[in-house]
């Protein structure tokens, strides 16, 4: 890897961090909603919700890692 | 397309307020504030330059106008002097226009909406009004802001400076602004040409912002700038702020190349003498 790809990297990992850390409880927040949206699916364990953010070329990608106990029943009306 | 001729840019200029910023300073903000002016003016524009830097200010030494200032901006907003008589035309180009800020003034002395009432006043008198934003973020870089309905965000392929135009630029996503853009300063073509270095593409991919445009480190600008001459010189730095200054009039999209004249057995020959040197 050349200089200016290892530039483009450690860029993109500083304005990532910089992103995250622009507001207070941003991941907090990020957390609550994502574990209130998949509760209406799934029976989530009390072991929490972790969120993994990683920046590419064309955006972010986001990884949502959760337990859950069990699966709703939900029908299609 | 013709753009050097004055009729078709009245054709198609409408008053448009642009905010040049950065975040952080000595990126070339107001070199590039001066330049754009002229090489709008050239084309027949009708260019109003206003100096927002209030107690820091260059803009009257980058175009070469510091010896012909009598009254500045404290002096209209204390009403010592009409906004007419504040306005300095270049001499050079007679559309483009200064409106210089008091040197050493306390910026507080300023408030947002006296400044705003100011340029309402002038604007009807030119097709683009081009404020030079202090570096920061603080109350400066507000009362620059709110004036404005379109942002140019100037940075150099520096780390520190990206970073700073990043924050300045989610900062103007708070604003009523219906057009931001980057414009990377200062781009080493040898360096983007060699793998050294991003390339500015990169830098407003990674900003994710449209690039207005690209603009080459040049030994010109700084020899031109300590004679106040800027863009009257013939540099690769004065081509691609005409590409910028015809991006913004017409919307399209044409960049300057940094990297050309460093491609190929005779670039890298060009490259390898100008490091030994």
């Amino acid at each position: 890897m050349n200089e200016g790809m290892m530039a483009i990297n450690r860029l993109r990992n500083v304005l990532l961090k910089d992103k995250l850390d622009m507001s207070e409880g941003f991941m907090r927040a990020l957390k609550n909603d994502v574990a209130r949206v998949l509760s209406y699916y799934m029976c989530l364990s009390g072991s929490g919700i972790e969120v993994f953010i990683d920046g590419s070329d064309n955006g972010y990608t986001i990884r949502i890692k959760a337990d859950a106990n069990d699966i709703r029943q939900i029908k299609a009306v | 397309m013709a753009v050097s001729r004055e009729t078709d840019v009245k054709e198609v200029f409408m008053a448009r307020r642009i905010v040049l910023t950065s975040g952080k300073g000595g990126v070339g903000k107001t070199t590039v504030c001066a330049g754009l002016g002229i090489a709008l003016a050239k084309r027949g524009a009708r260019v109003l330059l206003v100096d927002a830097d209030m107690g820091l200010n260059n803009l009257d030494v980058a175009l070469g106008m510091e010896g012909r200032v009598v009254y500045d901006m404290t002096d209209v907003l204390r009403g010592r002097c009409s906004l007419r008589q504040a306005i300095l035309q270049d001499t050079e180009y007679s559309t483009l226009s200064l409106l210089a800020s008091a040197h050493g003034s306390d910026d507080s002395e300023f408030p947002s909406a006296a400044f705003r009432r100011m340029l309402a006043e002038a604007e009807s008198a030119f097709d683009f009004v081009l404020v030079d934003c202090p570096a920061g973020i603080d109350n400066g870089f507000h009362r620059a802001v709110c004036v404005a309905d379109e942002a140019i965000v100037v940075t150099t392929p520096h780390v520190s400076a990206i970073r700073d135009a990043d924050k300045v630029l989610s900062l103007l996503e708070t604003y009523n602004l219906h057009s931001v853009s980057v414009v990377v300063n200062r781009v080493r073509g040898d360096l983007v040409a060699g793998g050294s270095m991003m390339s500015a593409e990169d830098i407003s991919r990674l900003l994710r912002h449209r690039a207005l445009g690209y603009i080459p480190e040049d030994d010109c600008v700084t020899v031109y700038a300590q004679l106040g001459r800027l863009g009257k010189g013939n540099a690769r730095s004065d081509m691609a702020m005409t590409y910028i200054a015809e991006n913004i009039i017409y919307g399209t999209r044409k960049v300057f190349d940094c990297t050309e004249g460093y491609k190929g057995l005779f670039g890298k020959i060009k490259t390898y003498l100008r490091r030994q040197i």
